[in-house]
């Protein structure tokens, strides 16, 4: 009998995988140009925006709905895994579902905080001398992309042993 | 190409080689017990992003170690959030569920 793991082909997880690094490498860079033009720091904080709400819609919008639609929800009466894996399976569940909730709460956060950077910088409130909050949200991002790159192994890949 | 934008382009890169590792590394035929092993590029990923993205070297000797142990304290949470529900299948429990 082998730990739940959530199916590796059938969801969207790779792109998931991806799209994070991306978006903290779109926002670094955003850092790095900040001392040029408040331009290009619009269009790096709108990539990373775009990477960040494909990563909700991916979760949200496909995996999850999947999810429900498998009856993978721990606490549905009519959960799919039954037998003496059952209560492991609804353990890994409960852990999955809160697991990504915070982090696309996390995310949500983050897209806010771009938003409001975007709205700082076409108001050319940003300067080679003042740029604090544009290396702020970029920690912010860092971190989030941190966490994820922590769940990633832990819900899709240590539990696929034989 | 800017040198600045070149080191993120490697540090991208390097993510992504990572990543792959990772994936590949899921599908190797190894027990149970040796199965957090997989984590391992998962951990050089997360000292590539503290690393390269957000410069935690470059930072004071206070910053350092508020990394270092969130960084930690993180792993702990994780680990030990998870390590019910990754072995509650390799040790039986007993359905204590009341069916009415």
């Amino acid at each position: 009998m082998r730990a739940p793991a959530k199916p590796i082909f059938r969801s969207v997880h790779s792109t998931h995988s991806f799209s994070s690094p991306a978006a903290s490498y779109t926002r670094w860079a955003c850092y790095s140009f900040a001392k040029a033009t408040s331009r290009r720091l619009i269009r790096c904080c709108v990539v990373t925006l775009v990477l960040g709400l494909i990563f909700l819609a991916l979760k949200f919008g496909v995996e999850w709905p999947e999810d429900f639609a498998h009856h993978l929800f721990p606490t549905a009466p009519n959960f799919k895994i039954t037998g003496p894996s059952e209560g492991g399976a609804r353990l890994f569940f409960i852990f999955y579902f809160i697991g990504t909730a915070l982090h696309g709460v996390h995310m949500v956060v983050g897209i806010g905080l771009l938003l409001w950077l975007i709205r700082r910088a076409r108001r050319g409130e940003f300067s080679p001398s003042y740029h604090t909050p544009v290396t702020v949200v970029g920690l912010y991002w860092s971190f989030v992309d941190i966490v994820w790159l922590t769940l990633y192994p832990l819900i899709y890949l240590i539990g696929r042993g034989r | 190409m800017k040198p600045g934008m070149m080191r993120l382009l490697l540090v991208w890169g390097l993510l992504i080689l990572l990543g792959g590792t990772e994936f590949a590394a899921s599908y190797l035929p190894l027990e149970r017990s040796w199965r957090p092993l997989v984590m391992i590029p998962g951990v050089l990923m997360v000292l590539v992003v503290a690393i390269g993205f957000m410069e935690v070297k470059k930072g004071p000797v206070i910053v350092r170690a508020f990394a270092v142990a969130a960084m930690f304290w993180l792993f702990v949470l994780l680990a030990l959030g998870s390590a019910d529900p990754l072995t509650r299948t390799n040790y039986y429990v007993p359905d204590t569920h009341v069916k009415c």
